[in-house]
């Protein structure tokens, strides 16, 4: 079955998982192909993926598993609720503090400190629990922070996903959708209809990001000179004073950016571009 | 420090009768002298005779303790201005835990020059325009300077200096800024007894209602002393409901609506209708779980409202019975909430991620925010029921229990964990500043009156200006050091550096753990100006023929 939705993509040093409408597939840099994982999950909408080293997690609609040998087995995660998951993020030190997270639509975030194998709900001041990104701070080992975007508000944990408090995002820069850190740390927020919205830390202010042409924001991610944007009006990057529009893709939902930089998109129609500035 | 003290003793006015020309100030003297040897780390202790002779004077040195102990003095024109202080004194260590030695030594100090200001002839309205100016700038400074508490370990760094600046009992500090740390600034914290002599932590997830089951004949598994469900429709209806037709009316619109399992948060539950859930409950169609919320009146509807913001119901009036009933047989699909997950036993229940409106939340939490922080609200009850709403509101709540090798020492120090515990979530809420009145000295040192002023607020406003640099020279006298030139060697120090008074030199606050929430210090400020505005506004005195008896706070 060929995959007809890219609902999320993972990118590692020369590979990149694509979490489909039919089950997870994989694409290397040296083979340049893309080629079906697990096919027990080959029937399964996969909503989020995401991955360090050997390990990959990927999200459904009740369901997290998770692989600790580079996909060649799962094990499904012990939930407190059948959540539906939006997105996954993990630590940058997943190898060490093994925190990972999971964006639901009903149950707000879930916390994993065994890499992925049990997740609980930690949602002190989590006032909306329809979350639909998760954004991890480069320097998590000493500020612990992560930010989750909800269909309301923006929020920010400097516990490491235990307790949230909502960001001052002015009333109209909703709903929130996706998450990424711009030019200089800024944190970016993307809107489905709203535009894109930054703030420098400590992020109490924000303003619409006027040099982004687009008001619906479908995904976000951040680049070396700052971050690309998927959007209704195609693919945008910053090139370090505007935004500028490198791909026509009107339908792109998923991006990532692998360590060495290289970006990838994936589409509603099933395709994914490697992305250059 | 001067004081007048001893100045004024004269013969006491009579009653009934008026006082003109009444100096509030003489009164706010009297008891911040009586507790200002309890600022800083070095503290004094304060005997406070007991009502018998039967036991020892209560020995202390928390001064909002000590102020709700005293209770009048003898000459009316002290008592008045003493009564002004002492609720002040009193409404900050309920709102804050802490600060209310501080707030004795900066209102005194202002009210004592406000006063002087007023006797050469200043308008009492126009200076307090001047300190109510002055005030607001304060807490503006206060704002920009505060370092927000971050995240990980300096964070964690941070928070263990705020503790230790309050607390010397290190394993009750301790758990309480892992508990603060994890559950964040606005969730809530129960302190409740223990047992052993030991600490105990526990987390509930969810917002948790006092209340329970109101039978165990419906837990799924017999013997299990706690009942969980998922996707469970939530209804709340202030009444008793018992009419076993009507109860079926109201479950078949509900299993109509799409629900499974209902959730009946409920004053109570008759005989009969008792009978009827009991056989609805064997034939498995619709799942009940009956439960109450342990609250009466006010109080009660208080805890509905909550429910219904938390899950998306509408609170269903009935408290005439047959009103319930038919209320619950005609019940709307509207009407009725959702939860992701209900827990429950006989003593409490929880509902974790209700189906909430967002806006309707963040309005209820600005609500009860703004209410908390009302300079009005003194009642212990209130603020502690208001801050139990918030956390409920914000979604979880930390339990701490609290044990010491004898009851006192128990009550003791769970005073103290709820105290502290306050105390920790106004910092992670507002950061902190340099502490032992070096920030407040410096922003007093930084501070100019606005040119727009007239003559007389100017006096207002560098009055309070010059009264910030009172807390500092305090602490130093009270650790035996001459406040003079720590005055001026901390007013000309770097923004980080502050005077440690236990040993006598200036040293970076995170290193002398000497740092205060900037929380506390905007309370602080608006208290003493309150009490100053009061004092130095107020003219005249009437007397009742019999002196009032007093009242706590």
């Amino acid at each position: 079955m060929t995959p007809r939705n890219i609902f999320a993509l993972a990118a590692g040093a020369q590979y990149c998982y694509a979490a489909t409408n039919a089950g997870l597939w994989k694409w290397t840099a040296d083979g340049g192909a893309w080629k079906q994982l697990a096919p027990q999950f080959a029937p399964v909408a996969l909503t989020a993926v995401v991955t360090a080293d050997d390990t990959v997690l990927i999200g459904a609609n009740g369901d997290i598993a998770v692989s600790r040998d580079g996909t060649r087995t799962f094990g499904l995660a012990a939930l407190p609720v059948k959540a539906q998951v939006l997105a996954l993020a993990i630590s940058p030190n997943f190898a060490a503090d093994h925190i990972a997270l999971a964006a639901t639509t009903q149950d707000g975030v879930l916390r994993s400190t065994d890499g992925g194998a049990t997740f609980h709900a930690w949602n002190f001041g989590l006032i909306d629990m329809h979350v639909n990104a998760l954004l991890v701070s480069p320097d998590f080992a000493h500020d612990a922070t992560i930010f989750a975007a909800t269909d309301h508000a923006v929020f920010q944990s400097t516990n490491s996903g235990r307790a949230w408090r909502e960001l001052p995002l002015p009333a109209e820069a909703v709903p929130c959708t996706a998450l990424a850190f711009g030019h200089k740390g800024a944190l970016l927020v993307g809107t489905e209809g709203a535009g894109l919205w930054s703030a420098p830390a400590p992020y109490t202010t924000f303003a619409r990001e006027a040099r982004m042409p687009a008001d619906e924001i479908n995904a976000l991610a951040t680049t070396p000179r700052g971050a690309c944007a998927a959007t209704s009006n195609g693919i945008y990057i910053f090139t370090g004073r505007t935004w500028k529009r490198i791909h026509t893709a009107e339908d792109a939902l998923a991006l990532a950016v692998s360590a060495d930089g290289t970006a990838f998109a994936g589409t509603a129609e099933g395709a994914v571009f490697l992305i250059s500035e | 420090m001067s004081s007048t003290r001893s100045k004024r003793k004269s013969v006491p006015p009579v009653r009934p009768g008026v006082v003109f020309d009444h100096d509030s100030s003489a009164g706010i003297d009297l008891l911040a002298h009586a507790v200002q040897g309890t600022l800083g780390p070095t503290p004094r202790m304060v005997a406070v005779e007991r009502m018998s002779r039967d036991h020892t004077p209560e020995i202390m040195d928390d001064a909002g303790t000590l102020a709700r102990r005293t209770l009048q003095l003898p000459d009316p024109r002290d008592d008045a201005g003493a009564m002004l202080l002492r609720q002040a004194l009193w409404r900050q260590r309920e709102a804050c835990g802490d600060g209310a030695a501080t707030l004795a030594v900066l209102a005194n100090a202002m009210a004592r020059e406000a006063h002087r200001a007023r006797v050469a002839g200043a308008h009492p309205t126009l200076l307090r325009q001047g300190i109510e100016a002055a005030a607001a700038a304060v807490i503006a400074e206060l704002h920009a300077r505060a370092t927000v508490i971050p995240g990980g370990a300096h964070g964690r760094t941070l928070l263990r200096a705020v503790a230790m600046s309050l607390c010397q009992d290190a394993d009750l500090r301790d758990a309480l800024v892992e508990t603060i740390e994890v559950i964040g600034a606005e969730a809530g914290v129960q302190v409740l007894a223990h047992e052993g002599a030991g600490i105990l932590r526990e987390f509930v997830e969810g917002a948790m209602f006092e209340g329970g089951w109101i039978t165990p004949g419906f837990v799924t598994t017999p013997g299990k002393t706690l009942d969980r469900a998922e996707d469970v429709a939530i209804v709340a209806l202030n009444g008793t409901i018992n009419d076993p037709q009507k109860i079926i009316q109201g479950l078949a619109r509900i299993h109509t609506a799409g629900h499974r399992t209902v959730a009946l948060v409920i004053d109570g539950l008759g005989d009969e209708g008792r009978q009827m859930l009991n056989q609805i409950h064997h034939r498995e169609m619709i799942r009940v779980l009956p439960l109450r919320i342990t609250k009466a009146g006010a109080d009660l509807m208080l805890a509905f409202e909550d429910l219904c913001v938390l899950t998306g119901a509408s609170l269903l009036y009935g408290e005439d019975p047959a009103l319930a009933d038919a209320s619950f047989a005609a019940i709307e699909p509207w009407q009725i909430g959702s939860a992701r997950r209900v827990w429950a036993d006989d003593k409490r229940f929880g509902i974790i991620a209700g189906n909430r409106d967002p806006q309707r939340m963040r309005a209820a939490i600005t609500r009860l925010r703004k209410e908390l922080t009302s300079t009005s609200n003194t009642k212990t009850e209130e603020l502690k029921a208001l801050r139990t709403r918030l956390g409920r509101l914000n979604g979880g709540l930390g339990i701490l229990r609290v044990g010491a090798l004898t009851h006192q020492a128990s009550e003791t120090r769970r005073d103290e964990a709820n105290r502290l515990a306050r105390a920790l979530q106004a910092t992670l809420a507002c950061g902190v500043v340099a502490g032992g009145g070096a920030e407040l000295t410096r922003i007093g040192a930084s501070l100019k009156a606005p040119e727009n002023l007239s003559f007389d607020a100017r006096q207002g406003f560098n009055l309070v200006a010059r009264a910030l640099a009172a807390p500092l020279r305090t602490i130093a006298e009270n650790a035996g050091h001459d406040p003079s030139p720590v005055h001026v060697a901390v007013r000309d120090a770097a923004d980080s550096i502050v005077f440690d008074a236990r040993r006598g030199e200036l040293r970076n606050m995170i290193e002398a753990s000497v740092v205060d929430s900037v929380d506390v210090l905007v309370s602080i400020m608006q208290l003493a100006a309150s009490v100053t505005a009061m004092s130095v506004t107020t003219d005249a005195l009437v007397l009742r023929k019999q002196p009032p008896t007093s009242a706590n706070p």
